[in-house]
């Protein structure tokens, strides 16, 4: 599932185009994915069929097995995060989306005022980066979980940190945007003052 | 360079394609910038704004609370944006509809009689340029020729022709923009 | 016919008038004896063995009682979520425009939850083709009432018969995606009796070939029994289905536009 930020539809920047990637051919494609995928079948193989579905319970948990095995292999090789002015950081934003964006600023003028700030943006929230931001802990004093909602991130920080450091939230909602201002402040007051 | 800019004025007097239009000439000068709208679901009327930046590094925040310049259009424009110019910051605005002008003592205030100068080139849809080009005056950040490309690359190729009446309101609202006060 | 003829004999290969195609698998159908479902599958896989496309043909299974239509379907297939076959019909037809794709769907599947998908599929004309069997009803829930259940037909969730004041009427979207420009070709039919049966086949044979020529969707709505959600026998529910279903569903051809 592809979660997109409302913000990208509306704003225009600077973009990194790829080369288009020319398509495979039938013959690539059946050498790489004809032992599973729906296709067409050959006479010289079996159906392949596309499904989770059993209707005796023994086969969908074995089933059920093996996508957890399949869900686990993602969680250890999927995880994508970037972090931004972490490697001296006292204080942790966690955001992503447009809020991410915003929290760049607040790095800059946290910064300018003598507050050690990073931030670690996920990029994919499952597999979200757990270790990550568990390594984070052991590095700073707090973390801010700045998010346009009600909170909605902010239990997976917790549940990454385990009680290490105090996890607070900030969120804007019913379509207003944080500023890097107020952001700034609810980091002063939640987590560096605290 | 950073130069973190709101416009805003009414929806149709052509706030964000100004923007567009200073955005993309900051791309072909090979700066990072950033557009960002706000404006309301009607095509004319309302309220509309742009955050525009240009940098010469990658751009933070595309939303921003506080802006080194404000181009303002209008009175509701001018009650809600003063406040956010950064001291030392610029302000821009046309005067026309407005009927408290700005207090600020810490900023530069310079006008533009924009409405009044589209009038006189016998064309209200040169307003937007000869704002841009009153702003340009005030800060050359892009070069004449990358503002001729953005024009190029940002209005549709059936308006192409269009293109040297706006070079023309560019350079008439570069003429025309007056200090009101200077730091 | 000779006296003394042993069974060896009438089975030799070259006394064989009927066959059940390869196209089949050998497993035992799940559905209630006297259900419409075996022979809409045998036709099916049939018409896919005589245009020999088997390679090139991907079937899309529904949720009901032909969830499981893969067992017994010989061919690659796809299961999708509850109403959405012709979804994801159209992003495999997009994937490989060359290939056959369509779909296989149940009325609660197709004209209940799935209604969204199913017409928008149409509308755009994607060039695939939808078997539709239609029984009225809920069959693999237990036969709840469906938006196909006829005025004043009992079933479990309408007890004292549906009442079209406070249940609706029942939904003709066979008639309904017909009038879209997208959609090329739309018959009704019926799996009942060998003349119907041949009718039946003739028309999904028709579809695939408007696939093949690029026409458009190709829309075919098999009307079948319920017996087991009807409480009925298979030869009761066979007569019901003639006496109350075909006039409110009246059996042939539609629509069929020559030329796209």
């Amino acid at each position: 599932m592809i979660l997109s930020d409302g913000a990208i539809g509306q704003m225009m920047e600077k973009v990194e185009l790829f080369e288009q990637i020319p398509r495979k051919t039938e013959a690539e494609i059946r050498a790489e994915r004809d032992s599973w995928a729906a296709m067409g079948k050959l006479d010289s193989r079996e159906r392949n069929i596309i499904t989770s579905l059993e209707l005796q319970s023994e086969k969908q948990e074995k089933h059920n097995h093996k996508l957890q095995a399949k869900y686990k292999a993602i969680e250890e090789t999927e995880v994508r995060f970037e972090k931004l002015s972490c490697d001296d950081a006292e204080y942790l934003l966690v955001a992503y989306g447009l809020s991410a964006r915003i929290c760049q600023k607040v790095i800059e003028i946290g910064r300018a005022k003598g507050h050690k700030i990073g931030l670690l943006r996920p990029i994919t929230l499952w597999p979200y980066p757990t270790k990550a931001v568990a390594e984070m802990a052991s590095q700073v004093k707090g973390m801010l979980s700045v998010e346009m909602s009600a909170g909605q991130m902010v239990e997976d920080v917790r549940l990454a940190v385990n009680g290490k450091v105090a996890v607070e939230h900030f969120g804007r909602f019913g379509g207003m945007i944080p500023t890097p201002d107020e952001v700034l402040e609810a980091l002063e007051e939640k987590i560096i003052k605290a | 360079m950073t130069e973190e800019i709101i416009i805003a004025g009414f929806g149709g007097q052509g706030v964000l394609s100004m923007g567009k239009i200073l955005a993309y000439s900051g791309v072909m000068q090979g700066q990072e910038v950033s557009w960002m709208p706000s404006y309301g679901p009607e095509m004319r009327g309302g309220t509309a704004n742009v955050t525009v930046i240009l940098s010469d590094d990658r751009i933070s925040s595309p939303t921003l609370n506080s802006f080194d310049t404000a181009i303002i259009l209008n009175q509701q424009s001018l009650d809600k944006f003063e406040e956010t110019i950064k001291p030392g910051g610029t302000l821009l605005y046309d005067n026309n509809g407005i009927n408290t002008p700005p207090k600020r003592k810490d900023i530069n205030i310079y006008l533009i009689e924009g409405a009044k100068e589209a009038s006189k080139m016998k064309n209200p849809k040169t307003f937007n340029m000869i704002v841009l080009g009153a702003y340009l005056k005030i800060k050359p950040l892009v070069k004449m020729e990358n503002v001729h490309e953005g024009l190029k690359k940002s209005l549709p190729e059936r308006h192409h022709k269009m293109i040297p009446l706006n070079q023309e309101a560019i350079v008439v609202g570069a003429g025309a923009v007056q200090k009101i006060q200077v730091l | 016919m000779e006296e003394n003829l042993k069974i060896e004999d009438i089975i030799k290969e070259e006394n064989i008038v009927f066959k059940k195609t390869d196209h089949l698998t050998d497993k035992e159908l799940s559905y209630c004896p006297g259900c419409g479902h075996g022979v809409a599958h045998r036709i099916t896989m049939e018409v896919i063995e005589e245009m020999g496309i088997r390679e090139k043909t991907i079937g899309v299974a529904p949720v009901g009682c032909s969830v499981l239509a893969y067992e017994f379907m010989n061919i690659d297939m796809q299961q999708a979520a509850h109403g959405r076959a012709p979804a994801v019909a159209t992003g495999i037809k997009r994937v490989y425009p060359e290939k056959f794709v369509f779909t296989y769907q149940g009325d609660g599947d197709l004209a209940a939850i799935g209604t969204a998908e199913t017409i928008h599929a149409c509308n755009r004309g994607e060039n695939i083709v939808i078997i539709f069997v239609n029984n009225g009803i809920y069959g693999m829930t237990g036969g709840q009432m469906a938006p196909t259940t006829l005025p004043g037909m009992i079933s479990s969730t309408s007890p004292y018969g549906r009442n079209v004041e406070t249940m609706g009427h029942p939904l003709k979207i066979t008639e309904l995606v017909a009038h879209l420009p997208g959609v090329c070709f739309v018959s009704r039919q019926a799996v009942h009796t060998p003349g119907n049966v041949r009718k039946a086949k003739k028309a999904i044979r028709k579809a695939f070939e408007n696939q093949k020529a690029k026409k458009g969707l190709s829309f075919i709505e098999i009307v079948s029994n319920c017996n087991s959600g009807w409480k009925m026998t298979p030869i009761q529910s066979n007569e019901w289905m003639v006496d109350n279903m075909f006039p409110y569903y009246p059996l042939g051809e539609i629509k069929d536009e020559k030329v796209k």
